[in-house]
């Protein structure tokens, strides 16, 4: 890898807050413009193809904190996905049937998860086995593989390298036509 | 289903064989991304990512079929 001595070190957190917000814009950031693409469009491939599975509810805060914990890591995909399930929470909240959630931990909490449950089912987009697993694991991974992307970037940024690493000479030691015109 | 409809109404899966076939494509994605990251070559990333594919699919038939032998022997 070449750490070019020209350009001033690159700021670790703003590599870590890019590469989190938009998933490849660390990269981006750091010089590898190709690699950035790449990765932005295998999460972003990852993250939709599971909402596509679960449908709105695949992105869960109130009942898969967990899984809503990995979705999150991928940045502005996962916020797009928790502003919609949270505009069907705000829906059920106006409902007559359903109301607003009473504070968790209340006895009237656990009868408001399943009055929600029964309205999510009547209105269609409630997940069931194996949906939702298979649409979680989706959603799940993409995040997890943000936050691999995201400690690369503030890896690179650390050791302060800029750019695309310094291509392998061939193997039987040769320079490649690029090290040759150096 | 519409166009509309694909992000908001879950699909209807079974809990059968076929259903296991959607691990294929995550392993795929979860290829692309990690060696996106880890190549020191973009020329040679194709290469790298269909053997480390073969590496995860070989891995995992193998450990499904180890996992079906033992259910078969000890049942």
């Amino acid at each position: 890898m070449k750490t070019d001595t020209s350009k001033p070190r690159p700021i670790a957190v703003l590599a870590l807050l890019l590469a989190w917000l938009a998933p490849g814009a660390g990269h981006v950031y750091l010089g590898r413009p190709i690699r950035g693409v790449i990765i932005f469009l295998a999460i972003a491939a990852t993250f939709w193809s599971g909402v596509a599975v679960g449908g709105v509810m695949t992105v869960d805060y109130h009942s898969e904190r967990w899984w809503f914990a990995a979705q999150i890591l991928t940045g502005v995909h996962g916020i797009v996905g928790w502003r919609r399930q949270a505009t069907v929470y705000r829906r059920l909240a106006s409902d007559s049937q359903v109301g607003p959630p009473p504070p968790a931990g209340t006895p009237d909490r656990a009868d408001w998860e399943s009055r929600v449950d029964r309205k999510l089912a009547a209105d269609g987009v409630a997940l069931a086995c194996p949906t939702d697993t298979v649409a979680r694991a989706y959603t799940g991974v993409a995040g997890l593989l943000n936050l691999m992307c995201m400690f690369d970037a503030v890896m690179l940024s650390l050791l302060g390298e800029w750019g695309e690493p310094a291509a392998p000479e061939g193997k039987a030691g040769r320079k490649t036509p690029q090290e040759d015109e150096r | 289903m519409t166009p509309a409809e694909l992000l908001v109404n879950p699909v209807s899966l079974n809990a059968d064989v076929w259903t296991l076939l959607l691990v294929l494509p995550l392993c795929a994605l979860v290829t692309v991304v990690y060696k996106t990251v880890r190549t020191k070559s973009l020329r040679r990333l194709p290469l790298e990512i269909a053997g480390v594919m073969a590496y995860i699919v070989g891995g995992l038939v193998l450990l499904g079929l180890g996992l079906y032998l033992t259910h078969s022997l000890l049942a």
